[in-house]
């Protein structure tokens, strides 16, 4: 069962000085349920522009992305927010946890747009990723290593098929960057989501077993490097 | 709705000291807009119904509202005297259920001494439309020596008890060089009545007259009362009396009487149309306030509005979060004008605290000018309507903010492109 399915991706964005400056052309990727993989690119490859159009954050200009079997393309904004919410959990490179709430009420934000405050699993939740002492800290009482743990969970609280981590060791240490990867991925395989990650961290990419490379997925890079030689 | 509390209640407590400037702005808003609405409510009810059980006042000729404020709120000078045939007259009216005679002219510190007859004991009524009482130990005055009841602020201020004395003074505005040389004895002090005869001094009619100064004319001649010799009814007079009427029908008819066909005197009658008169006569002003009030309201909403714009800026990643984690947009336009309504809300419960305040301070202020005591535990559908008003403002005040937040580019605002 395909969790995610691309095909035809295009996303183009004005350039600064008129026209337009392509940055996504993917012909098809797609990822099966439970699968784990990783996309290795250097900065500036569009790879983050990649999971925004995958989330539903920015919509393509055309091309097809299916999440569990539903067209994401074809929604329009809000169906698109009520898709995310519900089928996404994702991990951002600065953790983006709500400076104002808690670690539990960080995730259970995340459930009140999608499957609804559920606080016995946000408890668990967090209590799996380790943050047991830690519910009621605030993100700037805690450790970077710490607050990736909270985004893991917050992604998780609704129960996802898919998700997505872009750049999730960036602001860790060697050491802790690859903690957190293996329990990312420790936990993804528990709750049953598969797992897309992100990254120009060759140690990272190093621990999944299937990494692709974005430059080679993206046939917008292709074009760019012809245009520059 | 859960959510856009949960929201609120947590941008709220981040910026808690813009919050509370804010709220305390609309606080301040709501309390003098309650306080403008309560008084001018409360006031206008508190003197149309401070009549203490009377229909009307009969005086010298001139303006009946002038009279009412002499004889009922002690607060203008006498329009003039009537002479004592004519109390007599209304007094013996078979449309008239009581007649109290009020002689005015001194004053004990600036408190009013009323000459009058033991018919005030039983005819004067307090707010509650009871019968006067004494404090303990107190007794009404004997119509035949210096004595004297005192209104219970009068007592206050002035600290005379039971047992003590006093001299008047001459003329209705204190002035120390104008003491009486005679002599009375407070025999009562009034429990308070909260209306303007808290701050009276009765004294027997018959001692006001033989105060030695006072020239009576009732007869049109000066007659200077002389010791141990009765004072001839024909060269009596009164600053006015109080009546109570049998039957509505009987006011009118007097009203024709002695306004339409008499020539001598006033009847101000009813009491409470002459002051409802004032006061339509003063709604201009009511309304200015009025106006001014709202102002101050729309002022508030507008500092909500400052206050939120100036935050957005800083929140608009806050708000790309929300929508990357599924937020609609109409759910961050709704929590931002939530957070607007709430400002103002926290600002409309704290309005009533104002309006507690200032509220008691000008109650203190117009039960001390003029003893009439102004209810602070009224119901006035101001109370409900201003706060819903001022939260209904500050949400629409979070309007415009609220579209900023709404407008958040999401993955411009959420981290810098790989």
């Amino acid at each position: 069962m395909k969790v995610l399915e691309v095909k035809n991706l295009k996303k183009s964005f004005l350039s600064p000085g008129g026209g337009t400056h392509r940055v996504v052309d993917i012909q098809h990727f797609s990822l099966d349920s439970g699968d784990q993989v990783a996309l290795a690119g250097e900065s500036g490859s569009g790879k983050t522009t990649f999971l925004h159009l995958v989330s539903g954050v920015l919509k393509p200009d055309s091309g097809e992305i299916s999440l569990d079997g539903k067209r994401m393309d074809l929604l329009p904004e809000a169906g698109r927010d009520g898709l995310r919410s519900k089928l996404l959990g994702y991990v951002f490179q600065n953790f983006n946890l709500l400076q104002g709430m808690t670690s539990l009420e960080n995730v259970e934000l995340a459930m009140r747009f999608g499957t609804g405050v559920d606080k016995e699993r946000a408890v668990s939740l967090l209590k799996r990723m380790g943050l047991s002492e830690r519910l009621h800290h605030y993100p700037r009482q805690l450790s970077m290593g710490q607050q990736q743990r909270v985004a893991v969970a917050r992604a998780l609280a609704n129960r996802p098929k898919l998700v997505l981590a872009d750049e999730p060791t960036a602001h860790l240490d060697h050491v802790r960057g690859l903690e957190a990867v293996t329990l990312m991925r420790e936990v993804c395989r528990e709750f049953g989501a598969a797992l897309l990650v992100v990254s120009h961290d060759r140690e990272l990419l190093s621990h999944f077993k299937q990494v692709e490379r974005f430059d080679r997925l993206n046939r917008a890079l292709h074009a760019q490097q012809g245009v520059a030689s | 709705m859960n959510t856009l509390i949960f929201l609120a209640r947590h941008s709220l407590r981040r910026h808690a000291v813009s919050t509370l400037v804010t709220a305390l702005s609309a606080a301040l808003a709501v309390g003098l807009t309650l306080a403008v609405f309560g008084l001018a409510v409360q006031t206008r009810a508190a003197f149309m119904g401070g009549a203490g059980g009377f229909d009307a006042v009969l005086g010298a000729r001139g303006s009946q509202l002038q009279l009412v404020l002499n004889a009922v709120f002690q607060l203008e000078t006498s329009p003039g005297n009537i002479p004592w045939s004519l109390y007599e007259t209304v007094k013996n009216d078979p449309r008239v259920a009581e007649a109290v005679p009020y002689a005015v002219g001194d004053n004990y510190y600036g408190f009013r001494i009323l000459g009058t007859t033991l018919t005030v004991r039983d005819a004067l009524r307090n707010s509650s439309g009871k019968p006067l009482e004494l404090e303990e130990g107190g007794r009404w005055f004997n119509e035949e020596d210096r004595e004297a009841v005192v209104g219970s602020i009068t007592a206050r201020q002035t600290g005379l008890k039971v047992g003590g004395t006093f001299r008047p003074y001459h003329g209705l505005a204190f002035d120390p060089s104008m003491q009486h040389e005679e002599v009375y004895t407070v025999v009562g002090i009034l429990k308070p009545t909260n209306t303007p005869i808290d701050r009276v001094l009765f004294i027997p009619l018959e001692g006001f007259y033989r105060i030695k100064g006072h020239v009576l004319r009732g007869s049109g001649k000066e007659y200077v009362p002389k010791e141990n010799q009765p004072i001839p009814d024909e060269d009596k007079e009164l600053s006015s009396v109080l009546l109570k009427l049998k039957s509505p029908q009987a006011g009118f008819n007097m009203d024709y009487m002695i306004n339409k066909q008499g020539k001598v005197a006033t009847l101000a009658w009813p009491i409470g149309r002459v002051m409802a008169d004032l006061f339509n006569r003063l709604g201009w002003m009511n309304r200015i306030l009025v106006l001014v009030a709202y102002l101050v309201m729309v002022v508030a909403a507008c500092s909500i509005l400052a206050a939120l714009h100036n935050t957005m800026r800083e929140r608009r990643r806050e708000f790309a979060i929300l929508r990357a984690l599924g937020a609609k947009r109409r759910t961050v336009f709704a929590s931002v004008v939530t957070e607007a309504a709430c400002i103002a809300a926290l600002g409309a419960l704290g309005g009533y605290l104002v309006y507690g305040l200032l509220f008691f301070l000008a109650a203190g202020l117009v039960r001390a000018q003029t003893g009439v005591v102004v209810d602070p535990f009224f119901f006035h559908p101001a109370l409900i309507a201003v706060p819903i008003g001022m939260t209904v403002l500050g949400a629409l005040a979070g309007v415009l903010p609220a579209y900023q937040a709404y407008s958040t580019d999401v993955a411009g605002n959420l981290e810098p492109h790989s």
